[in-house]
């Protein structure tokens, strides 16, 4: 029998935690002589024969439901693993996502059964919440009625918030979304905005950068800084009103706002009175920029790139649940080149990119004599590391950025400090470059951060180090194992496309909103979808039973809607109330008060 | 309490026609309670109609502007559900729906009646007729040319109405209306003289006189009759009214626009007289006992809805096109033309009680209605016109589907007895037939005559065909036998239709039969065999009827007698 130890690197590490702490439950015999759950005097298992009667169960559930083999199951619930060993062997190319219900029942079925083979297997993943399931392919949903029964309340929660994802897919929202005027996070704005148009929404970008020369002929021009902060004050104050004057004209239900953008807190109430929902991404370290205390509280969601302590602070500000969202990659920046594509002069087998920080300068000295590039700005020339920075520390483009990923050996990445000497021992954010060197293919050495762990699988999809030392024997070790180097760098380059794009990140970001405020996405469907015409007089039973044969996500026509109840028998009194709209529906289209081919006029 | 629903979603001169079903229908029930169904717009008309009890709406405009202005479908089914649900508050004994349209059709069957009556949905949502008048009143549509029945009759037939039973059309005028009405005229005619109105508008503009012609009158009578004619009309036709009077260069009262319906009526009950193309306010006018004088252009059609009364004098092109299609965009509109102004200032004349002679004229059909022994109205025509074999055919029609609509004889001793109860309506038919000019080459008129009774012979025999494969699919089990008899009537429909395509005069006939066929539905093979016989049978009789009316009529007239093709055939042979 295995240890749980052996399964850490099977099980995310949400999962791990949360399996170390759980308390197992007693089990019984099967007549068979395996171990079975009960719970509550519910049999979780035959207490017979449960491998037969989940080989059984699950044959037939594949019938009846019509699975193919490599279509993905996600499976509600999980007790001692009979069940989920059938549905992956019965389904040998299919992934499979298991909800878990709890813990407990995890670290029972693992301390007294034999997982390790099933969980090895990377299609089966476990999850603790919906909300980390993928579910971007149509899914087939295992759901077990005993456990159901049992586990009702949580079952529940799961359809809601499936359906909630569900809805979230299917409905486009008009989201505006307020770029900064220039710093770090004015790329993430544009990647973000077209994260939210892949995904079927209509985007309208509000590109403060284009107001950057004012800002700096401001900045540069005025000599007092009181009258130059009064100055830059009156201009956020501007574009606040012009941000305003855009959400006006182009009627978002969502306004996404990212770091540094310039909206006031008179602005953000002016938007809420206007019943448009506001989310902010402080894509910064709160400790070292802290105006985000004077904006957090106006938001609706307030999304970080750190939890924790961070979001104790939020708490204590009054914002009830900030939402942890980590950064991504821009995939359509960063990808994989052919090694013709890149630059003789971006070659290097080691490179790193990022500015002068204090920390990088007094750790990469342990890297002097290297065939080492830095790229970036604001690096010391009297430095010795001068040597190794190129471009008279020029500031590097994304262009430039993808062909030095792209033709460095060893891409390193070491997180700033201003104060620190090396690696920052405390550090927990994950910063850009870490998903930009794996989006294009890199292989990486990255500092060790608390929130990494959770992005990427340390050792297999990156090379996590912890200082010089550390950093040095790896580089070694890397140099004499080209082979693991790609391994490496491909599956942190498949991690990336799986779990780190915008389009992915964005898509949770909605989630949270779906989750927060389902009405948003029910008032931005189409108002004769399925669903939401369900929603409508849900008293008359007539309706409900005219809309019972539609899917939720079709959308209907007077027409149509005639058409079909034209094809069958025996007229209910509600199908004649369609019958007869649709009668009065033809008559204006023969009077061309209608497009002959339907829809709705265009105003 | 007899509770009775009518439902009329036309216009308003067809609501003025439904009076004297809902006049008759009040003589007829002891105390019924009779609800009026309009649309929204013509609810003042509605209102005045005697004898509704309540009068019930349909906002026509705002389903059909909810439904433009995309309107969830969630919304618009809240509409209708409350509107249909409001008229399913009442449960019915009778309804009787006078409409064509498809959602007419569609509320009928959604609400709530023991009898109903007009074109209903089946289960199936096929749109089927429900009472024999009401295949009747569909089969105008696609025959306007045989009809020879008003409207109104058709309408009282709908509600079973006798001979004497909702005689006319009927509005009620109030005493404050007339009362504006004679402060209003007193500016025009101070001195008592003759009131004349005028309605140059109508729904469609092919189906107008020309405003020139209007003004000329306008003028003549003026100048000819120191008349000071009014103008009537709605709002919309205040452009036209203006355009008239400007023309006429002659002091004219325009009205038009200026009057609602109760006062329009109140108005035209005041006029000595009133000259209209065919539009509600002649109905309204011959509902208050003004006499007028109607123009019949374009798709109007004398017969079908001139006005119910004896008290009008009806002009119409002599135009081989006329009545036009309601699909047709006419190239040339020439029947708009052909009605002189003199030729209404003579029939102005003629109701005003001169004796006019209109037979020189040979560019108008010039009609005058009269009540027949039957209770029902017929026009008569005083202007010359010579007799044709349409006119045999359609007075024949005329006394077939009065006698056999209700029911057809079933048996030999019923068919005899049909033809005694005719004989009335054939010496009636035959008085008026007489007063047309007898057609100079005869024969020809015989030739045909003898072509439609050996086409009709045709029909029996395919109808008695039908009734005896009918027959055989009851009687026996034989899986031969009964092949053939399923062959036999799947044939029939075909051979039949290849009939009605060659001989148009067939049409009324077969296009009854299509509904009579349309209506048999079922898994039953013993109910469609009963049901089959029945309707085989009634092909066959209406056929030998009809051949026996015109060949009747044909003696009557004293015309040579045609020659039987098929024992011409005979001899041949």
């Amino acid at each position: 029998m295995s240890g749980l130890q052996d399964y850490a690197d099977y099980l995310s590490p949400a999962v791990m935690q949360a399996l170390l702490t759980a308390e197992s439950l007693p089990v019984e015999q099967s007549r068979d002589k395996l171990p079975v759950l009960r719970v509550n005097n519910v049999q979780l298992h035959s207490s017979f024969s449960p491998v037969r009667d989940a080989e059984r169960f699950i044959r037939r559930w594949i019938e009846k439901e019509n699975v193919q083999d490599g279509a993905p199951v996600v499976m509600h619930g999980m007790g001692l693993g009979y069940y989920l060993e059938q549905l992956a062997s019965q389904l040998p190319h299919s992934e499979i996502q298991v909800l878990l219900i709890d813990a407990a029942l995890l670290r029972t079925a693992l301390e007294h059964r034999n997982l390790l083979d099933l969980l090895q297997d990377k299609r089966v993943t476990l999850h603790l919440q919906v909300a980390t399931l993928n579910t971007d392919r149509k899914v087939a949903h295992l759901r077990l009625p005993a456990w159901r029964q049992l586990y009702q309340e949580q079952c529940q929660q799961w359809d809601n918030e499936l359906a909630a994802a569900c809805e979230q897919k299917r409905v486009s929202l008009r989201i505006q979304v307020v770029s900064p005027i220039h710093g770090g996070s004015l790329p993430i704005a544009c990647s973000v905005a077209e994260a939210f148009s892949e995904l079927g929404h209509n985007v309208n970008l509000v590109d403060c950068s284009r107001f950057a020369e004012a800002r700096d002929q401001l900045e540069n021009s005025v000599q007092d800084t009181n009258h130059e902060s009064y100055l830059l004050g009156r201009m956020v104050e501007l574009l606040s009103d012009y941000v305003l004057v855009e959400a006006e004209r182009f009627q978002p239900q969502l306004v996404v706002v990212l770091a540094q953008a310039p909206l006031t807190a008179a602005a953000l109430q002016e938007l809420r009175r206007n019943g448009i929902r506001t989310a902010y991404w402080f894509v910064e370290d709160y400790e070292r920029i802290t105006y985000w205390q004077a904006i957090a509280p106006y938001y609706d969601l307030f999304c970080t790139i750190q939890s924790g302590e961070f979001h104790r602070q939020l708490h204590e500000l009054g914002v009830e649940e900030p939402c942890y969202l980590p950064l991504a990659a821009d995939v359509t920046q960063y990808h994989p080149l052919q090694p013709e594509a890149v630059g003789e002069q971006y070659r290097s087998e080691l490179s790193f990119i990022g500015a002068g920080y204090h920390n990088r300068e007094v750790f990469f000295l342990g890297l002097y004599g290297e065939d080492f590039k830095i790229w970036g700005a604001e690096w010391n020339p009297r430095h010795p590391l001068w040597k190794c920075v190129q471009n008279d520390a020029a500031r590097t483009d994304s262009d430039q950025n993808l062909q030095i990923f792209n033709g460095t050996t060893f891409n390193l990445n070491l997180h700033s400090s201003s104060h620190l000497a090396g690696v920052d021992t405390e550090g927990d954010f994950v910063n850009p470059r870490v998903f930009d060197i794996a989006a294009s293919g890199g292989f990486q050495l990255v500092d060790r951060r608390s929130l990494l762990e959770e992005l990427f699988v340390e050792g297999s999809e990156l090379v996590v180090y912890d200082d010089i030392e550390d950093l040095r024997n790896k580089i070694e070790y890397y140099r004499q194992h080209p082979g693991e180097r790609e391994e490496i760098a491909n599956a942190g380059y498949q991690r990336v496309m799986r779990d780190h794009t915008y389009t992915r990140r964005m898509e949770q970001l909605l989630a949270e909103v779906a989750r927060r405020y389902p009405d948003l996405f029910r008032q931005a469907e189409s108002p004769n979808s399925v669903a939401n015409l369900r929603r409508e007089l849900p008293d008359d039973k007539g309706w409900q039973d005219l809309l019972a044969g539609y899917s939720d996500d079709r959308e209907l026509t007077l027409s149509q809607l005639d058409e079909d109840i034209r094809a069958g028998e025996n007229m209910s009194s509600s199908e004649m109330v369609v019958m007869f709209a649709a009668e009065v529906e033809r008559w204006a289209r023969s009077k061309k008060l209608l497009p002959v081919s339907g829809g709705r006029p265009t105003p | 309490m007899k509770r009775i629903l009518v439902i009329n979603f036309t216009r308003m001169g067809d609501i003025v026609q439904t009076s004297p079903l809902i006049a008759g229908l009040l003589q007829k029930w002891e105390q019924p309670q009779i609800d009026l169904l309009v649309m929204q717009g013509f609810r003042s008309i509605a209102d005045m109609i005697p004898g509704v009890s309540r009068v019930l709406l349909w906002d026509q405009d705002e389903s059909v502007s909810r439904i433009v202005r995309g309107d969830s479908l969630a919304a618009t089914y809240r509409y209708h559900r409350d509107l249909i649900e409001s008229l399913r508050e009442n449960n019915y004994d009778l309804i009787v729906n006078v409409t064509h349209s498809n959602e007419s059709a569609v509320l009928l069957r959604a609400l709530r009646g023991q009898q109903k009556r007009g074109i209903l949905l089946d289960d199936l949502g096929r749109k089927l007729t429900s009472h024999p008048w009401i295949d009747y009143f569909f089969n105008v549509t696609a025959n306007r040319g045989f009809n020879d029945f008003n409207l109104v009759d058709i309408y009282r037939r709908l509600g079973d109405l006798e001979a004497g039973q909702g005689t006319r059309l009927q509005l009620k005028v109030r005493d404050e209306d007339r009362e504006q009405a004679r402060t209003l005229l007193a500016e025009f005619s101070d001195d008592g003289s003759p009131l004349v109105a005028m309605q140059p508008g109508a729904n469609r503009d092919n189906r107008r006189w020309p405003a020139e012609r209007f003004a000329e009158l306008t003028r003549r009578l003026y100048e000819e009759y120191n008349i000071t004619p009014l103008l009537i009309g709605s709002a919309n036709e205040r452009e036209l009214t203006e355009k008239i009077s400007s023309l006429a260069k002659v002091p004219v009262c325009n009205l038009a626009g200026e009057t609602g319906i109760p006062l329009l009526a109140a108005v035209l009950e005041q006029c000595e007289l009133l000259i209209s193309n065919d539009t509600g306010s002649m109905h309204i006018a011959a509902a208050v006992d003004t006499p007028t004088v109607a123009l019949f252009l374009a798709t109007a059609l004398p017969q079908e809805t001139g006005a119910y009364t004896e008290n009008t004098i009806i002009l119409q092109p002599r135009i081989d096109c006329a009545p036009c299609s309601h699909h047709v965009v006419c190239p040339h509109q020439r029947c708009r033309q052909m009605i002189s102004v003199s030729a209404v200032l003579k029939a102005i004349d003629h109701i005003r009680g001169d004796v006019v002679d209109f037979s020189s004229n040979s560019e108008l059909h010039v009609f005058i209605p009269a009540f027949n022994r039957d209770g029902m109205l017929q026009l008569r025509e005083i202007s010359r016109t010579t007799l044709h074999v349409d006119q045999l055919v359609t007075s024949a029609y005329r006394i077939l589907w009065k006698q056999v609509l209700d029911r057809t004889p079933a048996s030999a001793e019923e068919e005899t007895h049909f033809y005694e109860i005719s004989s009335n309506a054939v010496s009636e038919q035959l008085e008026l037939l007489l007063t047309m000019e007898k057609p100079a080459a005869a024969p020809v008129t015989a030739t045909q005559l003898a072509e439609y009774k050996s086409v009709l012979r045709q029909v029996e025999e395919l109808g008695n065909r039908g009734f005896k494969a009918a027959s055989t699919l009851d009687s026996t089990k034989d899986r031969d036998l009964l092949r053939q008899a399923v062959e036999v009537i799947s044939a029939l429909d075909g051979e039949l239709f290849q009939l009605e395509m060659q001989h148009q005069f067939l049409r009324p006939l077969c296009v009854l039969y299509r509904f009579n066929r349309e209506r048999m539905s079922s898994d039953d093979i013993r109910y469609l065999a009963l049901e089959g016989r029945k309707m085989y049978h009634t092909v066959e009789v209406r056929a030998r009827l009809l051949s026996w009316l015109l060949e009747t009529l044909w003696q009557g007239l004293e015309l040579p007698m045609p020659v039987d093709r098929s024992e011409e055939e005979a001899v041949h042979a």
